[in-house]
């Protein structure tokens, strides 16, 4: 063994033997209890900086100081702005400027395919158990039989909406009947509309892959349903903006929205659409050219850890890799967020995939826009 | 002349672009660089991309030539402040644009939007009764914001046309046959710099539309961007661009005929 | 109309300019103080929270300095070069016309693709991305063509006389430059760099591709702004209108003592 490889090892000892204390220290203490253990228990420092091209959400200040001290390792991040903009970049050269990427499931076996991202080393990420079962070997992630993306952030997007002013909603429908008119808002995404109205369409073996008469029919749908919307959104902010002026009523969006205005005491409220919501998976996925290895692999293992995963659960109410929130949240809070039935949940979203031809989705799409 | 040699340096930036774009100019799909004149024939073959090559020249002119008539008696009256005052009150006009220009383009939500404040006065002086809708979220939304946005493109350029000249002069406002005859073509060089500037800012505008142009906000700047940032197809994204690069290179030809544009740039008679 | 007339007309609309200016910073300077997790109104109570959370904000600060910096170096470097080529472009030489279409493309070209070019571009020619390297290019070049337009629209028709005056009384070409030339063309010079301080300090889009590992504020802010709502970017929205009105205040108050 050359001494690079026992030094690794040891290191790899000493995590283990680290988590172990962890482990025993959540009984007790609170998240900051669990750290202060971590760092007695620990000390040694990794190969650093660690360059992460990441979601702001996820590398919020509060959640990397702990990984910082921790290990004692510097954190570069960059805040990405869209998946295009990463891939792009990626191929572009990238992968010499970063160790981590964070990107959404369909982008992923294409990288894998072009050897642009090293697979996932299993055996170094401790925590990798703690996945839920659906995103712990899924098949967007799969390639040659290998892992390539870790997860650490899943869900799927339907429509927010105010209670105060629609009764329960259960379907797409609030977003395209006329009896919104002028109440509800669209999300000014290509792929994202066209699959909702796919879906709502209800007549599609393949939404996710419309042919070319198909992809006519829905734009004509599109066209057609435009003039009930107020306005279509692009940031998350202008999402909740909409719905805080009550400007709109109903809007394609994201649970964190609902969770955000909640807290403000309005009576948001997130359906589940009948005809299926439209379900996704936020990863990180290592760099082919990262010269730090061990502090990837501790990062990841990071993600998949308790602090890490409740501060984001309480904060915006989303759905972890880790399955840990199963344990560690009450009954109601499951229920809340909507863990209670995973395979029930699974089994009714439809999972988004980049259709083949995405540039007559993106050309329809300008279409359904530049129509009075 | 060591302006020449600098120049010289400078200029392989935009060559080597226009370089880099003619190679991908005519491929089949993103990566498999193939001579094809395909991606033109598609600009023709949707009448979309022409009807919004026309929109977006449209906004562009309405959006210019308000901010011409809004910017020149500002930047007159910058002109004529005391000569103390006169770079505070340039930079106060700055100070705007230093902040972010998402967050600054939300803020008109809380203002024109059904529970903003402009609604709030009518419905509190009582002269609607129900919230108005036609401030946001559409053609005038996008128009205001572009003028607000561009604004400093306009008075900065008329400000220092105007600022060079003779104080006697620009005091001389009141006699509009002074104005009219001395002082406007002196400031002329301003006046057209301002145009081109907004002229071209305002037709690439894809964001602002985006943001508040409701269910329509689409320019043809944004197609461009679609390109980009919502598919890979980079190839059509160049042919659109060089056609923005020719629309616009046209344009300015044409007004060079009828206002000697190299003139007001320096070069002379 | 009157003289006196004119002047308060004139005074009156350049207020309401203003007026129309600072509408959004207004609303967004009363916003960062809005008790509410949505940057809107209605309005829920005054709160300094936002605040608060700006401070403990580390990354932010960074990305504002990462701005500044960039923008600084980037009107001084486009300032210089646009108004050598400006200068240049008094006297006749081979190509002009050619030469100067050439400068003023840039204007011409989407932000979007010139950011995708020089991306392929360093790409090929094996160049890091960096702020202060390849950022900075990209900043120049398209703040360049906009300061060459402001500084020539200054030096049209300038009047040579004085500058032949001065070296025919015996001062040199560089005497003759910051004595006579320079203070006459100050103010273009100065509007210049700051417009092109304030192209690059608010500029994304080519940022975006050009830039290594490092944030600058438009990208932290469209970037929190796509995933979460975060009033505390009104509040550093604020701070910096704070900052500018002081160091114009401060300005203005050292200028006064001068006299």
């Amino acid at each position: 063994m050359s001494r690079e490889q026992i030094t690794r090892g040891r290191r790899d000892f000493m995590t283990t033997l680290g988590r172990g204390g962890l482990a025993a220290s959540l009984m007790g203490g609170g998240v900051l209890g669990a750290w202060g253990a971590m760092n007695t228990a620990l000390g040694q420092p990794l190969p650093g900086p660690l360059r992460i091209h990441g979601n702001p959400v996820a590398t919020r200040d509060k959640d990397m100081k702990p990984f910082k001290q921790q290990y004692d390792v510097d954190l570069q991040i960059q805040l990405s702005v869209t998946h295009t903009e990463t891939v792009t970049r990626i191929y572009s050269g990238a992968t010499k400027q970063f160790d981590l990427f964070t990107l959404q499931h369909p982008f992923i076996k294409k990288l894998a395919r072009d050897r642009m991202i090293l697979p996932i080393d299993e055996s170094k990420i401790a925590n990798i158990d703690n996945l839920y079962d659906h995103v712990r070997r899924p098949e967007w992630a799969m390639h040659d039989g290998r892992l390539y993306a870790l997860n650490y952030l899943w869900g799927y997007d339907s429509v927010v909406y105010n209670e105060k002013h629609l009764p329960k909603v259960d379907s797409w429908g609030v977003l395209f009947e006329d009896a919104s008119r002028g109440r509800v808002a669209w999300r000014d995404d290509p792929l994202q509309m066209i699959l909702t109205a796919a879906l709502y369409m209800q007549k599609f073996r393949d939404p996710n892959n419309l042919s070319e008469t198909d992809l006519a029919e829905v734009k004509k749908f599109l066209i057609a349903k435009k003039k009930n919307i107020r306005t279509m959104w692009t940031t998350y902010a202008e999402a909740v903006n909409l719905l805080r002026s009550e400007e709109v009523h109903a809007l394609w969006g994201w649970l964190p929205m609902a969770t955000s205005l909640r807290k403000e005491g309005l009576r948001m409220s997130y359906a589940f659409p009948k005809e299926k919501p439209i379900m996704w998976f936020t990863n990180y996925i290592v760099s082919k050219d990262t010269q730090v290895q061990p502090t990837v692999w501790a990062f990841l293992n990071y993600c998949l850890s308790d602090p890490f995963t409740m501060s984001m659960t309480n904060d915006f109410d989303y759905r972890m890799g880790s399955s840990r929130q199963l344990t560690l949240l009450p009954p109601e809070r499951i229920k809340q967020i909507g863990l209670d039935n995973i395979p029930e949940l699974v089994r009714n979203s439809y999972t988004y995939l980049l259709p083949d031809r995405l540039d007559k989705y993106v050309e329809a799409w300008a279409e359904v826009k530049a129509a009075s | 002349m060591p302006a020449c040699l600098l120049l010289t340096f400078y200029l392989v930036i935009p060559i080597a672009m226009l370089i880099v774009m003619s190679f991908y100019r005519s491929t089949l799909f993103g990566v498999v660089p193939d001579f094809s004149w395909n991606n033109y024939l598609h600009f023709w073959r949707n009448p979309m991309f022409p009807n919004l090559l026309l929109r977006s020249i449209r906004l562009a002119v309405t959006v210019t030539a308000i901010s011409l008539l809004v910017s020149y008696p500002f930047a007159y009256f910058l002109a004529r402040g005391t000569r103390r005052f006169r770079t505070t009150l340039l930079i106060l006009v700055m100070v705007p644009f230093w902040t972010s220009y998402l967050i600054r383009t939300m803020s008109w939500l809380p203002i024109l939007g059904i529970k903003g404040v402009v609604n709030y006065s009518l419905m509190t002086l009582q002269i609607v009764s129900n919230p108005v809708e036609v401030f946001l979220f559409n053609q005038f939304s996008v128009v205001l914001t572009l003028i607000h946005i561009y604004l400093p493109y306009m008075v900065v350029p008329i400000y220092l046309s105007l600022d060079r000249l003779d104080g006697r002069l620009l005091e001389a406002a009141s006699d509009l046959r002074t104005f009219w005859h001395v002082t406007l073509p002196l400031s002329l060089p301003g006046v057209v710099g301002g145009i081109v500037m907004v002229f071209i800012a305002a037709f690439g505008a894809y964001v602002t539309p985006k943001l508040l142009g409701g269910s329509s906000g689409i320019m043809f700047g944004n197609v461009l961007a679609d390109q980009y940032s919502g598919t890979f197809n980079w190839p059509f994204g160049a042919v659109l661009a060089l056609i923005m690069i020719a629309v616009v290179l046209g344009l300015l030809v044409v007004a060079s005929r009828f206002t000697r544009l190299d003139a007001v740039f320096g070069a002379r008679a | 109309m009157t003289d006196g007339r004119a002047r308060s007309f004139l005074r009156i609309y350049g207020a309401a300019v203003y007026v129309f200016l600072y509408t959004p910073i207004v609303m967004l300077i009363v916003l960062s103080f809005n008790d509410s997790n949505s940057i809107t109104l209605p309005w829920g109570g005054f709160t300094w929270r936002w605040y608060r959370a700006l401070a403990e904000n580390q990354s932010v600060f960074v990305s504002l300095k990462n701005s500044l910096t960039l923008g600084l170096m980037t009107a001084v470097i486009s300032t210089v070069i646009g108004g050598l080529a400006a200068f240049a472009f008094r006297s006749r030489f081979r190509g002009q016309v050619a030469v100067m279409r050439m400068l003023l493309l840039p204007f011409v070209i989407p932000g979007l693709t010139i950011g995708v070019a020089l991306l392929l571009l360093f790409h090929a020619l094996g160049v890091r991305p960096g702020l202060l390297t390849t950022t900075l290019v990209a900043h120049v070049g398209f703040t360049l063509p906009y300061v060459f337009v402001l500084i020539s629209t200054r030096l049209h028709r300038f009047d040579e006389s004085l500058e032949e005056a001065a070296m025919d009384l015996g001062a040199d070409e560089i005497t003759t430059f910051w004595q006579v030339t320079f203070p006459l063309i100050r103010p273009g010079i100065v509007g210049s760099a700051l417009f092109a301080f304030t192209l690059s300090f608010d500029e994304f889009i080519r940022t975006l591709f050009t830039i290594g590992n490092d944030n600058t504020l438009p990208i932290q802010i469209w970037s929190t702004l796509g995933s979460m709502v975060s009033p505390e970017l009104n509040a550093m929205a604020t701070l910096i209108v704070a900052a500018s009105f002081a160091l114009v205040i401060a300005g203005e108050l050292l200028r006064g003592r001068e006299r």
